[in-house]
């Protein structure tokens, strides 16, 4: 049993490690949870704290990831989504085969201890990557496609083999790729804007059109914009009388 | 999935079944769902705050459970502390988790399932 100033002492300093979890969660929970804690600690004393700490490790990155999802739009879920699937490739391409191993188990990892962002749940806002996923599924693939006209260009001022390529070159392809990413990052705000920029974007990818897979991406983003709806502006409101 | 169909819900995380067996026998606080978990699993589940409380967001946003209005006496009980009950839709939850359970439990212990030997890798 812990002496009443210690357990006061060691409650406190419970409380103070509750600012881990988000704010909303804090709000509805950190009054009884450290009631709970200090109901545990008049029980147990000080070995409440094996159970709390592995608790809190454990819970934390949970309501964390929940939370972000919930507060994030459909345009920033897929950017979310479109950041892990570059990161997945770059991982990939870095480390070659050994890295499918690692990315098929982090990616069951996420799936089995995240299952509400992917599962169908009696609210749809329980499934926010899922709902992204749906909605905006080709956004993964510009992004890669923007991120390799980015790389592309940081490679063609120093691989050109005269200074033209290495100026217009390199200067294209970076506005090219710049202005894909920088779309898909306005798109949430405005639509119209964002997705005007993303097609133009794929200018290069479609001029190129014997280097297959741009292409194929460049094509794949077209049908995306276009079949998610390229304006979602409404209609002028009628001027008051 | 439809909202209110018992059926949607199973399997359940080991949290949720448990929290949900605990308030079968009526409303309870956090501390007390914990200690009656415990009894529950003989020891062998052991929920911190977090894993409670977290269970216990997602358990009232489902329509599982729900806070009771009614505060204990201040004499008996501290007035802070929040009541949980299950809602129907919990109780139909439980009794659906607990019957899948007890099936697959009496699926696995039959001879029937035991005689079933699967040859090994190489093996004809």
């Amino acid at each position: 049993m812990a002496s009443t100033r210690s357990a006061t002492r060691q409650q406190a300093m419970y409380r103070a490690l509750l600012v881990l979890y988000p704010r909303s969660f804090r709000r509805d929970y950190s009054e009884p949870m450290a009631q709970l804690f200090g109901d545990q600690l008049g029980h147990a004393g000080w070995r409440v704290w094996l159970r709390a700490v592995p608790d809190l490790t454990r819970t934390v990155p949970t309501e964390r990831i929940e939370e972000i999802m919930a507060r994030l739009g459909t345009g920033a879920r897929v950017a979310a989504l479109a950041f892990i699937v570059v990161g997945a490739v770059a991982v990939s391409v870095g480390l070659g085969g050994g890295a499918v191993p690692i990315l098929a188990i982090a990616f069951v990892a996420v799936l089995i201890t995240q299952r509400r962002l992917f599962a169908s749940t009696r609210h749809g806002e329980h499934a926010p990557l899922r709902a992204a996923a749906v909605q905006a599924w080709w956004a993964p693939l510009a992004a890669l496609l923007g991120v390799a006209m980015v790389v592309g260009g940081i490679g063609t001022i120093f691989e050109a083999h005269n200074w033209g390529g290495r100026v217009f070159g390199s200067a294209l392809l970076l506005a090219f790729g710049g202005g894909m990413l920088f779309g898909l990052m306005r798109r949430p705000f405005d639509r119209l804007a964002g997705n005007s920029m993303i097609l133009l974007a794929t200018i290069p990818a479609l001029a190129f059109f014997w280097v297959i897979v741009p292409a194929v991406l460049a094509i794949l983003v077209w049908i995306g914009v276009m079949s998610s709806g390229f304006s979602d502006r409404s209609p002028a409101a009628p001027a008051m009388p | 999935m439809q909202q209110g169909q018992p059926s949607a819900f199973p399997p359940l995380p080991s949290a949720t079944l448990h929290i949900l067996v605990a308030l079968a026998s009526g409303e309870k606080h956090g501390y007390a769902i914990m200690r009656d978990v415990e009894v529950l699993s003989d020891g062998a589940v052991r929920m911190g705050p977090g894993t409670l409380y977290g269970s216990i967001k997602r358990m009232l946003a489902d329509g599982l459970i729900e806070e009771t209005e009614e505060r204990p006496d201040p004499d008996l009980d501290d007035q802070r502390r929040r009541y949980y009950m299950l809602t129907g839709l919990g109780e139909r939850v439980r009794v659906a988790e607990l019957q899948r359970l007890e099936a697959l439990v009496r699926r696995a212990g039959s001879p029937d399932w035991a005689r079933r030997r699967v040859p090994r890798l190489g093996e004809a």
